[in-house]
């Protein structure tokens, strides 16, 4: 069982940040970029991230999810001063981030361009899947978190997750697979909708046949 | 085959919401025994648990990831003095 810490020395609280934060900064930094698609201000943003989990430190109850917790703060000190264009860091509690966050669940994703290394066809592909579902793809797959987890960075529910992200991955696979058929690696026979649906074209043969029976 | 997988204790369609079910959340024992027995009965499900591996590595590859700058690297030293 994880317990909540009240009274840090600095020592203490340097410590505790090394051991369970440090090893997220490029996470965070990653998370940031995505979010400005600029690195002066991701540089900011991860250095405000860090500054006020430092400061909060006390609230952070060791052993749980650092990286989530983190990743929490990043996203309303984005929505907080990217969106909302109010920047008086450290003026701003937390609770005043969560109740804007809760005003605006997704992210403003408009400015979102992606400079994939995957050229051409495929990147223009992903880049019009909409822009909610290249986010929850890249929380999922890129930083690999939980549905849980993902939930409380978006301020929506588990199950809203698990929904979206299989309909975005249904789409990305989709699109993957006919780029894979388009460049000959696989036949037009392994690209169908059973490849893609979850539920094989058996099965419906079999509910068919009971049906008939 | 796909025959075999209907005599299994879970079918195709459970299994594939476990695939799923097991990149993003922590499957029960219970859950991990189906899906293990039906992925050693069915090679369609084995092949879409391939596939579903391959989706994300390729979702991680349209994300390229950034090296975090010095400065930065020096900013969480600064902060943190062993
Ligand atoms: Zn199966």
């Amino acid at each position: 069982m994880t317990q909540q810490v009240h009274y840090l020395s600095e020592k203490e609280k340097k410590q505790l940040f090394n051991r369970e934060f440090l090893p997220y900064m490029n996470d965070l930094y990653n998370f940031a970029y995505y979010l400005t698609k600029n690195k002066e201000e991701a540089k900011d943003l991860v250095q405000e991230t860090v500054m006020r989990a430092y400061e909060r430190i006390h609230q952070y109850a060791p052993g749980t999810n650092a990286k989530a917790w983190l990743l929490i703060i990043l996203k309303n000190l984005f929505i907080n001063q990217y969106r909302h264009k109010r920047r008086i860091p450290g003026r701003v509690s937390y609770e005043e981030y969560q109740s804007t966050a809760a005003e605006h669940p997704i992210i403003d994703t408009e400015r979102e361009i992606f400079d994939s290394p995957l050229s051409g066809e495929v990147a223009a592909a992903f880049n019009n899947l909409p822009p909610d579902d290249r986010l929850i793809i890249y929380l999922a797959d890129v930083v690999e978190l939980k549905y849980k987890e993902i939930a409380h960075i978006l301020d929506i529910p588990v199950g809203t997750v698990r929904s979206r992200l299989h309909r975005a991955r249904k789409a990305l696979k989709k699109m993957l697979l006919k780029y894979a058929r388009t460049m000959g690696y696989i036949t037009d026979e392994d690209f169908n909708e059973s490849a893609v649906s979850s539920a094989p074209p058996h099965q419906k043969a079999d509910v068919v046949k009971s049906k008939k029976s | 085959m796909s025959e075999k997988a209907s005599n299994g204790p879970i079918r195709c369609k459970e299994a594939r919401k476990l695939i799923e079910k097991s990149f993003y959340d922590t499957l029960t024992i219970p859950e991990q025994i189906n899906l293990a027995g039906h992925l050693m009965e069915c090679s369609d499900c084995r092949l879409w648990n391939e596939t579903e591996r391959w989706v994300r590595q390729m979702a991680r590859s349209f994300f390229p990831q950034q090296e975090v700058p010095y400065d930065l690297q020096r900013f969480f030293h600064k902060l943190t003095p062993s």
